[in-house]
């Protein structure tokens, strides 16, 4: 194996070299953050004031959000060209369990200030965990892009 | 930034030095494509700073040896006929790269 290498230094540059590479996809992902974050927090505020538009019309939140969150995707995916399907490291992991929790408990707290008939405080919820959202996802990405140059 | 940036707990593989992955642009399309699911033609040549001949090539090889798999989709950004190609790392070629950069690391006394 020794020979591939004139010194321990040549394969600590080649790995620095791939660091360097995994470091501008980091780059390409965060330079989508400044509209994806805000279009998510959208999708996801969409989703917690929905109990607010009664059971006649609390299914087009939903479908406005599905549709922001696909739109999401698929633009990120038309602009970077990267298909990006997991965290890359455990910081990112944490992260989207994080906004999981903030999404369930929002939608659950939602739903009973709804049921009181308290739409102005729904409507908070769903402005406070859009705003949550966002700023998630912002560090998310770049959490991701520290965590990419190491990945495995 | 060192080398040490990429620490051996993100990778468990047994080190295995791999000839085939040993060439640097070889290896530095399997290192980008390692942490997505897929990557576009156009984005990884633009990323790696590589001529598109270049690229062609090696993504070809690699393809033979059973390490990357190619797709071809209609792309609506194209006013020509050409498709976009999606390259993606297979089960074979993520194994063999995990060995790869295993060994490395050792050898780096990482």
């Amino acid at each position: 194996m020794e020979s591939h290498f004139e010194n321990q230094r040549d394969a600590a540059s080649v790995l620095e070299a791939l660091s360097t590479d995994r470091g501008r996809i980091g780059e390409r992902m965060m330079a989508e953050t400044w509209w994806a974050a805000p279009a998510q927090g959208l999708g996801v505020a969409l989703i917690i004031v929905a109990p607010a538009a009664g059971w006649a019309w609390g299914w087009l939140p939903f479908v406005l959000s599905v549709g922001v969150f696909v739109g999401v995707k698929v633009l990120f995916r038309k602009r970077s060209g990267f298909g990006i399907t997991r965290p890359a490291g455990p910081r990112g992991l944490w992260l989207l369990v994080a906004l999981f929790l903030i999404i369930y408990f929002s939608f659950v707290i939602s739903m009973g200030l709804a049921l009181f008939g308290l739409t102005g405080w729904v409507v908070a919820v769903a402005v406070a965990a859009g705003v949550a959202t966002a700023l998630i996802v912002v560090v998310y990405d770049r959490s991701y892009a520290a965590e990419v140059r190491r990945a495995g | 930034m060192t080398a040490r940036t990429l620490p051996k707990c993100a990778v468990r593989a047994e080190p295995r030095f791999d000839e085939a992955i040993h060439a640097p642009t070889r290896l530095r399309l399997c290192a980008m494509l390692r942490p997505l699911a897929d990557a576009d033609f156009a984005a990884i040549a633009a990323t790696l700073e590589l001529s598109e001949a270049n690229l062609s090539k090696t993504v070809r090889n690699l393809v033979e040896i059973g390490y990357l798999v190619t797709s071809k989709q209609a792309s609506p950004q194209r006013t020509d006929a050409r498709q976009t190609t999606t390259v993606k790392l297979t089960a074979q070629g993520r194994r063999a790269f995990d060995g790869h950069l295993a060994a490395l690391r050792a050898m780096a006394g990482d």
